[in-house]
């Protein structure tokens, strides 16, 4: 599965960078087709009612694995922000 | 966000009542067709792609960093997290693009870990609302990167309020380049099942 979906994104990247098919970019499909997928991925958790019962667990966890992962992103690029600055004043204006 | 967020609830309602299962190719199908739009709307962008390039350097190693710092601290997480190790690395591995990991991780691990990867990116999107506009003087780089893959379209508007011109390019870069950084690495940590 994963081998398809990175085919069709690197086909409808070298075709977007060619300029191909602008007309499937004007019909606007990003905003309906993520629509129905996270419809359909409620659906398959809303069928499942051991994951239901799971619902506040699922919460936390993921609360905690997003404020680490900001924290780890933040402190990643300030670091490299203060060695840019060192090596080279005036980087940032 | 919202939108999206509703868009779940209804499904997990209409699944509550309905309670029958959907073929997983239709998913795997759609997901096909919503990479590849977005591969041809961030190919289709040339102004936009030819002044990523002239500050390529430095949005490599911005968008390396926030993939890096993101991975690294998330695997902090089975130190009190019922996960192992591929499993808290690959929910943060949405970097923010909470619609695609939540899909894809539910497909090639348990709708469990895409629920929680979907709910994790969420949630980052929100802490990096919130902290953008107070972080990005004290740290712009730093701000931009808690933007994660959501810096070239959803943030991009509050980061350019907040921050330089120089700077906005390269948030809108580490979008581009972390966007297209999810669905391999999220492959790399669950092709194996």
């Amino acid at each position: 599965m994963f081998l398809l979906i990175l085919a069709a994104f690197a086909v409808g990247l070298l075709l977007g960078m060619r300029g191909h098919l602008q007309k499937i970019k004007r019909m606007k499909l990003v905003l309906p087709i993520t629509l129905f997928l996270l419809f359909v991925m409620g659906f398959e958790l809303g069928t499942n009612e051991e994951l239901v019962r799971q619902l506040p667990k699922i919460g936390w966890m993921s609360l905690s694995i997003a404020l680490l992962a900001s924290l780890g992103s933040f402190l990643a690029a300030f670091f490299l922000e203060r060695l840019l600055r060192k090596v080279r004043k005036g980087w940032f204006e | 966000m919202i939108l999206m967020l509703s868009a779940v609830v209804a499904g997990i309602v209409c699944g509550r009542f309905l309670g029958f299962h959907l073929p997983s190719e239709l998913v795997t199908g759609l997901l096909m067709v919503l990479v590849f739009v977005v591969g041809l709307d961030v190919g289709g962008e040339e102004k936009i792609l030819s002044s990523i390039k002239a500050n390529i350097p430095l949005i490599l190693v911005q968008s390396s960093v926030t993939i890096g710092g993101t991975l690294l601290f998330a695997a902090l997480g089975v130190l009190f997290l019922p996960l192992s190790l591929k499993e808290a690395m690959g929910v943060s591995a949405g970097f923010g693009w909470y619609s695609l990991s939540g899909v894809m991780i539910s497909e090639m691990a348990s709708p469990f870990l895409g629920a929680v990867s979907f709910a994790a990116n969420i949630f980052r999107e929100m802490i990096a609302i919130v902290c953008i506009p107070l972080l990005s003087r004290f740290s712009p780089l730093g701000s931009i990167s808690l933007g994660g893959a959501a810096s070239m379209d959803v943030l991009v508007g509050l980061i350019a309020r907040h921050n330089s011109k120089k700077n906005t390019l390269v948030a809108f870069g580490q979008g581009v380049l972390v966007t297209l950084s999810v669905p391999v690495v999220i492959s790399l940590f669950f092709r194996a099942g």
